[in-house]
């Protein structure tokens, strides 16, 4: 399955926040967005999502126009995890996971065994089935993530589009969540993710989107176009990346900033 | 693998503790309804209440007509009125807290209550009948949301609909109240306004069984989509772009919900007067009850409203000689309930 954006232009109502925007992803494929704050990597992902109609441009998925999907069919093919968010009542979590059964059933239905069968799955495929049971609203923001990661497994789709799955999390849970979205990957699911951190890319992109503050766009293969002259176009920041290995042997490539 | 096997048992008792706690509910209501049967001036015996429907259902010859005549003509449909309102009122109060994503939310939010207030104090105002004034109800009822619909919509094209319909329905209500406060000024304050004023208290006393059958069809109408589309408003409660994703159209089916509603709220206050508090406190309490999940949910705060709004409605019958307006005793209630249950839910968070 493949997502592709063909010179999308978002925005709200007639006002293109972001432009010129194209790039295809598919299965087994994981491209990290990064751009800074305000850039409208959030009115993009809107538009990915079919909340917000292109201004310009196309956003086909399988070659098809995504507006002629329903919410739905949609919904079968692309789950997205948003920043984990507290909802007004206390949902067990074993029920927020369930909710990703919901394209799945018709419209009058409610989950059956069989679905809770596959929200469990999902969640012992992330190794939290022990908070099934436990209210989503007192757990923590790492498990809460792990929790819509799981809601969205359970919408058994091709593609993730997951936004700023690391933020709020600790520097454990951040490795863990990457980790699992790697391991996702590698099992075939497309995955689109933003992030704040560079390092995010090194560990898991296949394909990199850079979003610089004038609104233009750098993508590429890997994650070869995170350059320090990217980068100070992006964030206007110097930047020291390299490897660092160290005394077992263990190599990998990582982005600092650097003070002056 | 094996982890799903041992949650797999975790689910199913969960439900079958779900299932009993709906026995012991059902229970609960048929006490109240017995209760009701047999408080009044016209004291029964259970005894005699149930042989007298015995007696009906099988078809028998009435043994003493005014057990009948009580039972039958006077406190069942007061009582069906009372159930049938109370579920209601509590159904579409729990309905709105998903779809607005606020426990705060209750049936009046945008403005069915003052409409319905408006309708039947103009009705009462023009000495019509009690048709007139369920029909005006009705009527005004559905016009003020349409209006704070169609107003929401206007401003908030592609925007929050969530908070402009809630901030809408705060000024429809308020302009529909003010309406009725002009329309208990120009009242004649010997005849028409004490009119007015006793029934926008709420109450039972005056249902008839055509009352009911006044609102039975716009009550079905209302109750039967929301709770076929109950495990959607689950998906709503996280917000409208977070349901989009999870493949429900949340435009359209808040849209159903909202007009769901607001059948509901109106046919309601045409019949019964204002009757607050129940839309708000008995989904609370459900929820403490049996959980968040729409899905238990609905049917459950249909029953406990059911129960709830009987149990009131004989409190305020049967407590002295003369009757209390159901309204006022709600909001009695309601109130230090409300307040217990905020404890109690913060202990809960806290533990």
């Amino acid at each position: 399955m493949k997502l592709e954006a063909n010179n999308l232009a978002c925005g709200y109502g007639r006002r293109k926040i972001i432009q010129h925007i194209s790039f295809s992803v598919a299965s087994g494929e994981t491209l990290c967005l990064l751009g800074p704050n305000g850039v409208g990597k959030t009115t993009l992902f809107k538009t990915l999502l079919g909340l917000l109609k292109p201004i310009e441009g196309t956003v086909l998925v399988d070659g098809r126009d995504r507006l002629t999907y329903s919410v739905q069919e949609m919904a079968k093919l692309i789950a997205y995890v948003p920043q984990a968010h507290t909802p007004p009542f206390p949902f067990t979590a074993e029920e927020v996971v369930a909710l990703g059964r919901t394209a799945h059933l018709g419209i009058f239905s409610s989950p059956k065994k069989a679905d809770y069968r596959i929200a469990h799955e999902a969640m012992a495929a992330l190794g939290v089935t022990y908070l099934a049971g436990k209210v989503y609203t007192q757990i923590s923001g790492g498990e809460q993530q792990m929790i819509m990661i799981a809601r969205a497994l359970a919408q058994q789709p091709r593609f993730l589009v997951l936004d700023e799955p690391s933020s709020n999390l600790d520097f454990g849970n951040q490795a863990q969540v990457m980790s699992k979205i790697n391991g996702l990957r590698q099992q075939g699911m497309g995955v689109i993710m933003t992030t704040h951190n560079p390092d995010h890319a090194f560990m898991c992109a296949t394909k990199t989107l850079l979003i610089l503050d004038d609104g233009s766009s750098k993508s590429g293969e890997g994650h070869g176009i995170i350059t320090k002259e990217n980068l100070r176009k992006a964030y206007h920041i110097e930047t020291c990346i390299g490897y660092l290995t160290d005394e077992d042997g263990a190599r990998v490539k990582t982005c600092a900033p650097l003070f002056h | 693998m094996k982890a799903v096997q041992t949650a797999e048992p975790m689910a199913e008792k969960r439900r079958a503790r779900t299932t009993r706690k709906f026995l012991l509910m059902g229970v609960v209501l048929v006490c109240v309804v017995l209760l009701a049967c047999a408080t009044g001036q016209y004291r029964l015996h259970v005894r005699e209440i149930l042989q007298a429907v015995n007696n009906r259902l099988l078809g028998y010859p009435v043994a003493d007509e005014t057990i009948y005549a009580v039972l039958f003509h006077v406190r069942f449909p007061r009582i069906l009125a009372a159930l049938l309102i109370g579920a209601g009122l509590s159904i579409a109060g729990a309905a709105y807290q998903g779809v607005f994503k606020n426990p705060m939310a209750s049936p009046d939010l945008l403005g069915a209550s003052a409409g319905a207030s408006l309708g039947a104090a103009l009705a009462i105002l023009l000495d019509l009948n009690f048709a007139g004034i369920h029909i005006m109800g009705f009527g005004m009822g559905i016009l003020a949301v349409v209006l704070t619909y169609a107003v929401a919509s206007t401003i908030s094209y592609g925007g929050n609909q969530v908070l402009t319909l809630v901030l809408t329905g705060m000024v429809v209500g308020a302009l529909f109240q003010a309406f009725v406060s002009i329309t208990k000024y120009v009242a004649d304050p010997y005849s028409k306004l004490p009119v007015i004023t006793f029934w926008l208290m709420g109450g039972f006393a005056s249902i008839s069984i055509q009352s009911i059958l006044f609102m039975l069809l716009p009550l079905l109408l209302g109750i039967i989509p929301l709770v076929l589309l109950r495990w959607r408003i689950n998906a709503l409660s996280f917000g409208e772009e977070e349901a989009y994703t999870l493949g429900v159209d949340a435009r359209r089916i808040r849209m159903v919900i909202i007009v769901c509603a607001t059948l509901i709220t109106s046919s309601c206050v045409a019949v019964a007067g204002v009757v607050g508090w129940v839309g708000l406190i008995i989904p609370h309490l459900s929820r403490l009850l049996m959980g968040a999940d729409y899905k238990v949910l609905l049917p459950a705060s249909a029953l406990a409203g059911a129960a709830f709004m009987l149990l009131v409605d004989t409190i305020a019958r049967g407590l002295f000689i003369i009757e209390l307006p159901i309204g006022i005793l709600t909001s009695i209630v309601g109130a230090p309930f409300f307040i217990f249950l905020l404890l109690k839910g913060k202990k809960e968070t806290l533990k």
